[in-house]
Order: C-alpha cells, then sequence, then structure tokens
C-alpha cells in the first residue's frame, strides 16, 4: 500500500519532515489536503476549520480531521462500546499505489490491535484491512470514512465484538516526469472490543 | 378527513398497508444511472446569477473531491426516534447548511411527519403555558428536530457502483 508513518512511532515533526520531503507539487498537494481537513472535521465541530496554505500546519491538522472524524463516527456507530483515548492511530501512509500491496496495511493493523491489548484472528485482520484498501483505492481523492466489525468468537462473553472506524484521506504529492501522479494518504484507524447496540423494530 | 392518509405527491409516497415487496423500487443498473445523473449535475450546478447584472450562470467549483452524494442514516437512531414519537407517520430529512462560507458541510435534519403531513418540529407548544415561543424555538432539549445523520463525504461506501459508476458490481450482486 505504501510507507506508514504513524503517531504510534514518530512524532508529528518526523511525520510532517517526511510528507514534506516527498511532496513535489506543494500547491496540489495543499489543495488536497484543504479538502480532506474540511471533509474529514466533524459536522459537530464550533466552526469549521480554516484553508490553510502551509503544508507544515495541514499536515497535522489532516491527521487531526481524521482522528477526530474516526472517534466522532465510532462513537455514533457503536454507542455501547467504550472507544479508549489510547486505542487510535492516525499518520501518513507516503508513495501510496492503489492496489499495492496490502501485507503492510496487515502488519500495521496487527500492530495496533497488539498495542490495544486486542486479539483477534490473522484471517480477521486481513478481512478489515481488504476492506480498508478497497475503500482507499475506489475514493477518488474523496475523503471518507469506513466501519466494520468482528466477531470474537473467543470471548468469555459471546456476544461481543471488535468495533473499528477508518478515516483517510488521498492526496496528489506531485507529478512525474512522466505525468503520472504520486499519491499519500491521510488517515486514521481506531477499534475497541464490547457488546454492539441491538436494534431491533 | 377522518382516517383518510394526506399525501403530496404520488405513487412512493402512498402510504397503505401494502408489504416493503410492493413498494416502488429501482433496479441496480437504473439506479447507478441516477447517482450518475445526480453527481453531473452538481459539478455542473449554475451559482445564481451574477453581479454584474448579465444574467449569465456561472458554474460552481464543484470537484468530483466534494461532491455531495449521500446521506447515512442509523438504524439504532431511525428506531429512537419512532419510539419517541410513535404517533408519526414519516420522517422527513432537511438539508442543511450549518456556515453558508462552508457550502460543503451538507447535513441533514431529520423531522417526524404526522399523518397530515405537518412537520412535528418541538415537544412543547405554547398553547400549554409552560415556556414562550422564543423559549421554545430556541431549545435543543424540547426540538424534535434530529441531528444525528452522517454525510457523503465522508461516511461512504467508497467502492459502491452507486458512489462511482465505474466501480465493480461484482462484491454488491
Amino acid at each position: 500500500m505504501g510507507q506508514f508513518a504513524s503517531v504510534t512511532n514518530l512524532t508529528m515533526p518526523e511525520i510532517v519532515a517526511l510528507v514534506v520531503q516527498s511532496v513535489k507539487d506543494t500547491t496540489l498537494a495543499l489543495s488536497d489536503l484543504n479538502v480532506i481537513i474540511q471533509g474529514l472535521t466533524p459536522r459537530s465541530s464550533d466552526a469549521p476549520p480554516p484553508t490553510y496554505a502551509d503544508l507544515a500546519l495541514a499536515v497535522p491538522a489532516a491527521i487531526l480531521a481524521a482522528e477526530s472524524d474516526s472517534t466522532f463516527i465510532f462513537n455514533g456507530l457503536f454507542p455501547t462500546i467504550t472507544l479508549p483515548s489510547s486505542s487510535q492511530d492516525a499518520g501518513v501512509v507516503l508513495g501510496y499505489n492503489a492496489n499495492g500491496n496490502i501485507q503492510l496495511l496487515i502488519t500495521q493493523i496487527t500492530v495496533d490491535l497488539i498495542n490495544w491489548g486486542i486479539q483477534i484472528p490473522g484471517d480477521d485482520v486481513a478481512l478489515i484491512a481488504a476492506c480498508i484498501q478497497g475503500q482507499v483505492d475506489n475514493s477518488d481523492l474523496t475523503p471518507s470514512t469506513t466501519y466494520g466489525q468482528v466477531n470474537i468468537a473467543d470471548s468469555n462473553q459471546l456476544d461481543e465484538v471488535l468495533g473499528w472506524v477508518a478515516s483517510f484521506g488521498v492526496f496528489r504529492t506531485g507529478y512525474n516526469p512522466d505525468g503520472t501522479i504520486n499519491h499519500a494518504v491521510i488517515y486514521s484507524f481506531c477499534a475497541a472490543v464490547g457488546v454492539p447496540e441491538v436494534v431491533t423494530i | 378527513m377522518n382516517n383518510v392518509e394526506s399525501t403530496t405527491s404520488g405513487q412512493s409516497a402512498i402510504s397503505s398497508r401494502s408489504s416493503l415487496s410492493d413498494k416502488p423500487r429501482i433496479p441496480l443498473a437504473e439506479a447507478v444511472s441516477r447517482a450518475e445523473n445526480w453527481r453531473n449535475l452538481v459539478v455542473n450546478l449554475p451559482a445564481e446569477n451574477t453581479s454584474d447584472g448579465s444574467g449569465t450562470n456561472k458554474a460552481i467549483d464543484v470537484s468530483k473531491q466534494r461532491i455531495f452524494r449521500a446521506i447515512n442514516i442509523n438504524i439504532a437512531d431511525v428506531k429512537d426516534l419512532m419510539e419517541d414519537h410513535p404517533q408519526a407517520k414519516s420522517i422527513r430529512l432537511y438539508l442543511s447548511l450549518q456556515d453558508p462560507d462552508y457550502p460543503y458541510q451538507i447535513t441533514g435534519m431529520l423531522v417526524p411527519v404526522d399523518v397530515n403531513n405537518h412537520d412535528m418540529l418541538t415537544k412543547k407548544s405554547v398553547s400549554e403555558g409552560l415556556m414562550s415561543e422564543s423559549e421554545i424555538v430556541n431549545s435543543a432539549s424540547d426540538s424534535t428536530i434530529y441531528d444525528f445523520t452522517q454525510p457523503c463525504p465522508a461516511l461512504c461506501d467508497t467502492a459502491s457502483p452507486l458512489f462511482n459508476s465505474t466501480n465493480s458490481l461484482e462484491n454488491y450482486i
């Protein structure tokens, strides 16, 4: 999929530096990053976000927007599951390629879940990764959010599930000499285990 | 009007005791086409007449990244609304903008609608004498206008053929 620059093992200035280093067309990148910031900032916010003209400010703002969005959506979709503040990963996927190697994404999700004390079978992680990658690959530069839940078969409480949310926005980092475009992805991923809301109408 | 359900539109608004299978439905292929028509309309949406008085319409700069495509509504929230308003006949979704300076943050406002097609907007009424009109219209807790929808973007299924007509049907049929 690309190279993960995650807040779990890098500082924000380090992530920003990596993004700035990879961006060859600042105007293009800022245009897409502002779309991501405006698209992913939860609408419950007091005021819509400003338009950024500096990559060093836009990148953290976009990551924060993705984090805010995934938390907001998680709490709306899984109101009975408590999302610990620590159970959230965010950052940038550099050198993103559609239909790229999914193993990098599987590894990142696996590491996240281990960090959060969540154990699910590898097949389930692969399904989550496939879902996220499919949504990112098809997003056509539209910032978006996706979600899912996985039954926790080995849990003491049989009704427990893993609920997860991923917010993302693909942005263009510049053109190659042959005219092709390079991309990166702003992302946030969060997950927690609990008893899901049961709805019967 | 006793026991007569008043409706103002055509077949799709007719409410009877028919089963869901009797309701008007759209073939997937036509739905894909309709969704594409909407996206094409939005990206070519004319702005208000220009201020130079020429009356010439200019297109709003709506990039494909910003096309308002859909509104996601939680089933659980709909259930809660139904329980709070058992007398409601339907739910009306109003489109809204929280801030006109940010025209891409379109949101939905859900309103229960009674059997006479009247929006049910507040829990209290002035006639009860407990609250003034000003207090009622400015009270969120006494409002029955709900704000629990999520627009797409950002809550989308980007792989859906309704999101993009070039997307594969493979996982949906």
